[in-house]
C-alpha cells in the first residue's frame, strides 16, 4: 500500500476504530447485564482500571471514527470549497472538544 | 471545465455549470437493497453523531454523584426513552451494515449474490432489533 497516498490514513482510523468499538460494545453490553442497578457499581465499573481504560478508549475511538464518518459526508456533499473546509474545522473542533470533555470526567474519577 | 480552474499547479474548486438532469423524486426512486444498506449505514451514521453530545452529557451526568445518576435513570425511563432507544436502533444497524463492510474489506461477500444476501440479512437484523431492544429497556 502506498502509505504516502493521502485518504488512505482515514480510511485506516476509521477500521480500527470500528473495530475497537465493535469489541467495546460487546464487552460493555456484557458487563452491563451483570452489573447491579444503581449508582455505586456504575461508578466502580467505570473508576476500575480496566473499565476506566476501556471506556476512556472508546471515547477516543469513537471521535476518530466520527471525525472520519463527518469528513466522508461533508466532502461527498459539498461543493464549495471553503465551506467544506469550514466545516471540517467545526467538526473538528466540536469533537475534540466533546473528547477532552468526557475524559476529564473519566479521568478525575477517583478510585473507590 | 477550464475556466473554473483559477491557479495552476494548485487544486481549486472545479465550478461546473450545472446542465444534467436531476432525478430527487424520493417517491419514484427505487434502489437495490444493497444501496438501502448503505444509505442508511450513512444516515445512522450522521444521527449518531448528532446524539454524541446528549450522550456524553449523560455519561458525565452519571458519574457526578448520587443525584446525577437518578437524573440519568429518570430522564432514560421517561422522556428520554424514545431518543435513547431510537439511538440504539440506529447504533444496531450502523454496526450491522459496518461489520459488513469490514467483511468486504477482508475480501468475504464480494460476488453479487453474497452481497444481496447479506444485504438481506441487515435489513432483517435491523427489523428484529427494534422490538429487541424495546423489550430489553422496558
Amino acid at each position: 500500500m502506498n502509505w504516502r497516498a493521502r485518504g488512505l490514513r482515514p480510511w485506516v482510523w476509521q477500521r480500527l476504530s470500528a473495530v475497537y468499538l465493535a469489541l467495546f460494545l460487546v464487552y460493555a453490553a456484557v458487563t452491563l447485564a451483570h452489573l447491579p442497578a444503581g449508582f455505586p457499581a456504575w461508578r466502580a465499573w467505570l473508576a476500575s482500571p480496566l473499565g476506566n481504560a476501556a471506556w476512556s478508549g472508546a471515547v477516543l475511538a469513537l471521535v476518530l471514527h466520527a471525525w472520519v464518518g463527518l469528513r466522508d459526508v461533508t466532502l461527498d456533499y459539498v461543493r464549495p470549497a471553503a465551506l467544506r473546509l469550514g466545516l471540517i474545522a467545526a467538526f473538528t473542533f466540536a469533537l475534540g472538544g466533546l473528547a477532552l470533555w468526557v475524559l476529564r470526567a473519566l479521568f478525575t474519577l477517583e478510585a473507590a | 471545465m477550464v475556466e473554473g480552474m483559477k491557479e495552476q499547479g494548485r487544486r481549486t474548486s472545479l465550478s461546473v455549470t450545472p446542465s444534467r438532469p436531476v432525478f430527487l423524486d424520493l417517491r419514484r426512486i427505487r434502489l437495490p437493497v444493497t444501496a438501502w444498506v448503505s444509505i442508511l449505514h450513512r444516515i445512522s451514521g450522521v444521527l449518531l453523531v448528532l446524539a454524541l453530545p446528549w450522550g456524553a452529557w449523560l455519561l458525565i451526568e452519571s458519574l457526578s454523584g448520587e443525584a446525577g445518576y437518578a437524573r440519568v435513570v429518570a430522564i432514560l425511563q421517561g422522556g428520554g426513552a424514545w431518543p435513547a432507544l431510537l439511538a440504539l436502533w440506529a447504533l444496531g444497524h450502523h454496526v450491522l451494515a459496518g461489520l459488513r463492510h469490514l467483511a468486504m474489506d477482508l475480501h468475504w461477500g464480494m460476488g453479487r449474490a453474497a452481497s444481496l444476501g447479506s444485504a438481506r440479512w441487515v435489513l432483517a437484523a435491523d427489523l428484529l432489533l427494534l422490538p429487541l431492544l424495546w423489550g430489553v429497556w422496558s
